[in-house]
């Protein structure tokens, strides 16, 4: 029975790396999980909110760049993310935190504090905003602050988009 | 009266390095170049002309390889040397940033003092004054200091750059190439077969790599760059040099002859796919922008064609050899080489919340064992990338990728250094292995004796084989094995023992290791397996509970530990193919009672329009 169950998974388990649907599971995310749709919406929303936040916050920003992650291995699933961070932005690390919440609530999104490996995170339409100190120590003021915007969902693409997308410079 | 007190002016910013390490970049491209050249130059010079010509014609062309030969180990010599000067003065620049930033924090703090002595002037009264003059001496002292101190750096930064010049300088004609190379004594064939002889084992390799001297490394790192990139018990940086060299060597050509059209074969597309894939794993904290330049990357195996072209492929975040704590992170299923990147994005990920509390540390994505892997196109491709695939049913590959992880592991203690000035202690090392690549690092634990201060088996099939039983069998010092497995998923629920097993489940209770708490992930069906796959590949995930506990085994604290399962792991999987069956016969159902709803409204609605047609008919 195990030996056939086994059999069965790993046959499932292929059809579904190299099926590639785009359906949206039940109670997730809610956004797209087809690869370019997403990366339209979000490349979108970031180039919306970064500005808000690079002007709140203050600190040396860069720019920002995405791209895809296939997840897991050869899976056919992936991931849209872009990070960056801004150096030494002025006020306490609660003050550079509640800025940046601020903006992100602006935004819509839903905010959390989970405060284990990141300070803040924060969804909106499959999107997720993490957002950390670099140092726990951090408190007084903030050496780098890193920003992530990411897919919350695994994204799919059947037609080789995600993989052949490349970097995209958003903020330049 | 007007008493004046001398309060220094403010210190002015510091201009930023344009130099910084990233141009590190540029050594590798000389590096590179004097690979390329060393070996048409040891090319030219086994072979002569070809063995059937005679005569003159072959006399001829046996002179003129021998002087290209000659020629182009000039310009091997030429290379050579830049690139150590290279080396050197990224090195100096490296140190010189270190100095600029302790320059601005001191900056920064002087110019703050200075403020608070104006306010302080500004509420004085006449009983301050004394009191103030001395403190703004003191400060003037301070600035003086300062100030003397950035000219310093910016008379070291020139002196950094004119070395730097004259070692271009030296060496920038033919003649002056080939004199470098008549004054190269090194022998770098000796070397090699020195090598050899070691048999392999990593500490009298670092301890001979240590007796060195830097030409004679430089030569090794030029001429055999895929010997010392993947070599145990070489230094973690003098890997990453070589094996960059490698790598650069492979995306130039492959890439060259890409864009010229001339086609590639099957093999080099492969091997480009793989040298694409380190470059991008290797790229992830650069690609932040401002770039992440804090975090050392370090390219510690480049081996793409290894395997039967799956390629081999390790690259660390942070340097193993100095850090606090260090992570080996093994992947499983459907890895190969071409998915570094999304291995590395995972270890990175797990770096950088590693390094939060403030001690440094290292984490590896190390594909450097052949997992059972197939690119989904493929998957129909047997006995190719389908038959791949089909050996995760046993545990050969596991075994041999064990020996692997095991040797992996014992060059990085061997290469881990001991500050004697600090006292620091050698890496807290750990090892993480997912999916098939738990079983790969529970047989590198039980068979052999993996060098490891923590082994963590996270979404497991089987803690390996028929001769772990239990924890304590693995090998690792008291209760330093922990295991994780989200309760959905699948993969986690084939741990058993026998033939098709790949060894006990080892999130049971009574197997004995500490079990982490893991988000369970979402149900799911057989036709959602997607579901399943995102549970069995989302304990990297941020915010979620395993990359915490993950983080705190990493650092050496304890995680946050659940009791163990008290099913058993395939009967748990007996359970979802149970429940599934009946799933899908109620979909059915319920599928059909759709239909035949539909029907009968789709016939009642045509009956409803009828007797309208009629009434409409007899008003």
């Amino acid at each position: 029975m195990t030996r056939l169950l086994l059999a069965v998974l790993f046959a499932a388990l292929a059809t579904a790396c190299a099926g590639g649907s785009t359906t949206d599971p039940a109670g997730r995310g809610g956004g797209d999980r087809d690869a370019e749709a997403f990366k339209t919406k979000m490349d979108a929303f970031v180039r919306e909110t970064l500005p808000k936040l690079q002007a709140e916050v203050g600190g040396e920003w860069g720019g920002f760049t995405a791209r895809f992650y296939e997840k897991g291995g050869n899976t056919g699933q992936w991931e849209y993310t872009a990070g960056c961070g801004t150096s030494k932005p002025p006020g306490t690390g609660e003050q550079v935190l509640d800025e940046v919440e601020a903006v992100l609530r602006e935004q819509g999104m839903e905010i959390t504090r989970p405060g284990v490996t990141s300070d803040i995170s924060a969804r909106k339409d499959g999107i997720m905003v993490i957002v950390f100190r670099a140092l726990e120590s951090d408190v007084e003021s903030v050496s780098t602050l890193k920003v992530e915007f990411r897919s919350e969902d695994r994204l799919s693409s059947s037609d080789d988009f995600a993989e052949t997308a490349g970097n995209t410079e958003l903020m330049k | 009266m007007t008493t004046t007190i001398a309060v220094p002016g403010h210190v002015a910013a510091i201009a930023p390095l344009t130099a910084t390490a990233r141009a590190a970049s540029v050594t590798t491209a000389l590096r590179s170049v004097a690979t390329t050249l060393s070996d048409i130059s040891e090319w030219m010079s086994a072979n002569g002309a070809p063995a059937d010509w005679t005569g003159d014609a072959s006399t001829a062309a046996d002179h003129a390889m021998t002087q290209v030969a000659k020629e182009t180990d000039g310009a091997r010599a030429a290379f050579a040397r830049v690139a150590v000067a290279c080396d050197t003065y990224v090195d100096r620049v490296v140190h010189l940033t270190g100095v600029r930033d302790g320059l601005v924090g001191r900056r920064d703090t002087v110019n703050d003092e200075i403020d608070a002595l104006l306010t302080k002037i500004e509420e004085s009264t006449a009983d301050d004054i004394a009191s103030l003059q001395g403190q703004a001496t003191a400060l003037q002292g301070k600035v003086d200091r300062l100030v003397d101190h950035i000219i310093q750096l910016w008379d070291d930064v020139t002196a950094a750059e004119d070395v730097l010049i004259a070692a271009f300088a030296a060496v920038d004609s033919t003649s002056e190439g080939q004199d470098a190379a008549a004054r190269d004594t090194t022998d770098v064939r000796a070397l090699r077969a020195e090598l050899t002889n070691l048999g392999g084992d990593p500490d009298a390799i670092n301890a001979w790599w240590n007796t060195l001297s830097a030409a004679e490394r430089e030569a090794l790192k030029i001429s055999d760059p895929d010997l010392i990139g993947n070599t145990n018990g070489i230094p973690t940086g003098d890997r990453d040099d070589a094996n960059r060299t490698s790598l650069e060597r492979d995306l130039d050509d492959l890439t060259a002859k890409k864009d010229a059209h001339e086609g590639l074969t099957k093999e080099e597309q492969r091997l480009l796919d793989r040298a694409e894939a380190a470059r991008d794993a290797l790229n992830i904290p650069a690609t932040a922008d401002p770039p992440d330049t804090d975090t050392d990357v370090n390219l510690i195996v480049y081996q793409p064609g290894a395997f039967g072209g799956d390629g081999a492929v390790a690259v660390g975040y942070g340097d193993p050899d100095t850090a606090d704590n260090t992570a080996v992170i093994v992947p499983g299923i459907t890895n190969d080489a071409s998915s570094i990147a999304g291995q590395g994005d995972d270890a990175y990920r797990l770096h950088q919340a590693a390094i939060r509390n403030g001690e440094s540390a290292a984490t590896i994505a190390w594909m450097g064992y052949d997992a059972p892997s197939w690119n989904p196109e493929n998957a129909l491709d047997w006995p190719g990338d389908g038959l791949d695939m089909g050996s995760v049913i046993n545990e050969d590959k596991a075994e041999a990728g064990g020996r692997l992880l095991a040797d992996f592991v014992d060059g990085l203690r061997a290469t881990d250094t001991v500050d004697s000035a600090t006292g620091d202690q050698k890496s807290n090392l750990s090892v993480i292995g997912h999916s098939y690549g738990s079983t790969t690092a529970a047989h590198a634990a039980h068979d052999h004796g993996l060098n490891a201060d923590s082994l963590t088996l996270i979404g497991s099939p089987g803690a390996g084989g028929d001769h772990v039983n239990s924890a304590s069998d693995l090998g690792l010092p008291e209760g330093k094995v922990y295991a994780g497995a989200a309760e959905n998923d699948f993969v986690s629920w084939l741990g058993r023992d026998g033939d098709l097993g790949m060894g006990k489940d080892p999130t049971q209770a009574d197997f004995g290791a500490k079990v982490i708490s893991v988000d369970p992930g979402a149900e799911f069906h057989a036709d959602n397996l997607e579901q399943g796959i995102t549970n069995h590949t989302s304990y990297f995930e941020p915010e979620s509970q395993s990359l915490a506990n993950l983080t705190e085994i990493v650092q050496g604290e304890e995680p946050d530990v659940t009791g163990g399962r008290t099913q058993d792991a395939n009967d748990m999987a007996i359970d979802w193919a149970r429940d599934e069956a009946v799933h899908q016969v109620e979909k059915e159902i319920d599928e059909s009672v759709q239909e035949a709803k539909d029907v009968y409204n789709g016939g009642k609605d045509w009956v409803d329009d009828r007797v309208d047609d009629f009434t409409g008919l007899w008003p």
